[in-house]
């Protein structure tokens, strides 16, 4: 599942319109979603941002396979307007946090600071208004390979020249970029699944035949089946048993796990 | 086949250097190195390497480079995992955090949230740390936590190392390494007290549990090299990893070991079946990556290894083995 939060409408349209998302009432927020992408606008500022995060996040049910995308505009004088930038590193009053980026790309990478308000006056930071609400928020739910910062430059600190066109007009002119770095991000995030769902179907009903330690050796050489030979497990591991013996179930137990991991 | 890492400058996609070590000599030489790689300034190394919610199996797929100053203490006891062959002091201590490579059998898993390497710039004060134990004949491992002489050609570790040996007649070390880069030291003069310890394993062992490192061959050559050199090397199939097959690929190894290496000219051989502690073993199980942390292993004073017939089997397997090329003398068993 791909999670993204933009501060504005005008920056959400053109992923609205690009994975095809369907407004839903289920959350207090500007909420759109399909099958695999949801989105959320969460307005302005560092708070609103942190509360919408953790209202889309905890509302949703998190893998290992998510990735969670914090897009929109940012403010920089050492960039022209329209330029991406990916952030390695979010500020806010003097605090860092870091996002692993693990796969290539080839836009720039930036040191991000979330500030309170809209900055006028002239710096060498790039500026923004969400970023670090975002991480501090997703964090708490995902790792730090599954948090991607993408912004793109709106002006060089004149806040009065952002207009709603004009934020719309600049995600669309990077759609293509933005997308292709989710994409690139999102193979990073992995399905952890060890079994198949049958398999899983099967081991259940073994945690009641065991007792709560057997089933833990177990499953333990299941585990070193599936990753010594990845193939599926043996059937004779995921037959139905019936009731035994406490001895019964001992003997067995060693012949299970014996067959497993020799 | 894995590959030796000959080209660390491509390793490296970003490097995060703390701040107050920004401009020392050691940073500036190790990131004039990575060209490309973007510098990301941080406080602490603690910020990036101890984060929460790291995700060590994705983050080995692109370690990214620290760089940072220790603070003491410097020294560590010996562990108890590790051979201290007799001395009567034996320290180890840790100048990096992380490891290039990527053994899917490897403690630093469990010790570790991250999969990203720390380098101690401030090698000179963990050197000093030591100077004042070296009243009697003391050993320091210098590689325990990670592999030394695979980063040899970014941070010159054990050439620093190397020179304090010789400045201080009861100093030991040992250089434990699976690469291939003897050639990073292989100007410097050899000395008795430098021990360079290569562990081996069979290529299918090395295939599917020790990602980056050197191939077998290229540290088969690089042994030659050292020997020839003068160096006194040591070969250590340790940890052995039992397997469908262990039997046929060990002792091939051993058979090929001595077809490439005289035996005479072998410091000594350890061999050592898998162990780790179980407070590592459960870190590892967590990760799930490796079929080796869900054996059925036996458990004892916490530490996990295998059953006791299976490590007899596979000690004096591998022993007798050995015993047909090399004096029992030079042969050392490590049991717990």
């Amino acid at each position: 599942m791909i999670y993204i939060v933009c501060a504005f409408s005008s920056e959400a349209r053109v992923f609205i319109e690009s994975y095809k998302l369907k407004l839903c009432q289920d959350l207090p927020y500007p909420f759109f979603r399909s099958k695999d992408v949801a989105l959320v606008v969460c307005g302005l500022g560092r708070e609103s941002a942190m509360i919408a995060t953790a209202a889309l996040l905890g509302h949703s049910k998190i893998s290992s396979s998510d990735l969670l995308v914090n897009v929109g505009i940012c403010a920089s004088n050492k960039h022209p307007i329209g330029t991406t930038l990916v952030a390695n590193k979010l500020s806010y009053r003097g605090a860092d946090r870091y996002s692993d980026i693990l796969f290539s790309h080839s836009l720039e990478e930036v040191a991000l600071t979330t500030t309170d308000e809209a900055q006028s006056s002239q710096t060498d930071r790039v500026v923004d208004m969400e970023s670090f609400g975002v991480f501090v928020a997703s964090s708490r739910f995902l790792e730090t390979h599954q948090l991607l910062f993408v912004k793109v430059v709106s002006d060089h600190f004149q806040p009065e020249i952002v207009e709603k066109k004009m934020v719309d007009r600049l995600m669309r002119q990077n759609i293509t970029t933005i997308l292709d770095l989710i994409s690139k991000a999102l193979s990073c995030t992995k399905d952890e699944s060890l079994f198949s769902l049958h398999e899983l179907a099967s081991l259940n009903q073994l945690e009641s035949f065991f007792t709560k330690s057997q089933y833990n050796s177990l499953l333990d050489a299941c585990k070193y089946y599936k990753l010594e030979h990845g193939s599926s497990l043996p059937d004779v591991i995921l037959q139905k048993r019936e009731q035994a013996g406490k001895r019964e179930r001992s003997v067995l137990l060693d012949e299970l796990i014996c067959k497993l991991t020799s | 086949m894995n590959s030796s890492v000959n080209s660390p400058a491509k390793q490296f996609s970003h490097i995060y250097v703390e701040r107050s070590v920004r401009d020392t000599k050691e940073s500036v030489e190790i990131l004039q190195k990575f060209k490309s790689a973007k510098i990301i300034e941080i406080e602490h190394y603690k910020d990036i390497f101890n984060r929460a919610n790291q995700n060590f199996d994705t983050q080995a797929k692109s370690k990214k480079l620290i760089l940072a100053r220790r603070e003491p203490p410097y020294l560590q006891k010996g562990s108890k995992y590790s051979d201290d062959f007799g001395f009567e002091q034996f320290f180890y201590i840790s100048t990096m955090f992380g490891c290039l490579y990527d053994c899917s059998y490897c403690y630093l898993q469990g010790l570790y949230n991250s999969a990203n390497i720390v380098i101690f710039v401030n090698i000179d004060e963990h050197l000093n740390a030591i100077k004042q134990h070296l009243s009697k004949p003391t050993l320091v491992a210098i590689s325990y936590d990670t592999d030394t002489l695979a980063v040899e050609s970014i941070a010159k570790h054990t050439e620093a190392w190397l020179n304090l040996v010789k400045q201080e007649p009861n100093l030991n070390i040992e250089v434990r390494t699976k690469s291939s880069a003897f050639k990073a030291i292989q100007h410097l003069d050899p000395t008795s007290r430098a021990t360079l310890a290569w562990s081996l394993s069979p290529q299918t062992i090395i295939d599917a549990h020790e990602s980056r490192t050197a191939s077998l061959q290229r540290r088969l050559d690089a042994i030659k090299n050292a020997i020839l050199s003068g160096w006194q090397v040591r070969i250590c199939i340790d940890p052995v990893i039992y397997c469908d097959d262990f039997k046929r690929e060990y002792c091939t190894l051993i058979d090929t070991i001595f077809k490439t290496i005289d035996p005479a000219q072998l410091h000594s051989l350890t061999i050592g079946s898998f162990r780790m502690s179980s407070a590592h073993l459960k870190s590892l199980k967590r990760l799930s990556r490796s079929s080796v942390a869900f054996y059925p292993y036996s458990v004892q004073n916490q530490t996990v290894s295998y059953p006791k017939e299976i490590e007899q089997f596979v000690l004096t397997t591998l022993k007798n083995r050995a015993l047909e090329y090399i004096d029992a003398k030079k042969i050392r068993v490590w049991e717990l």
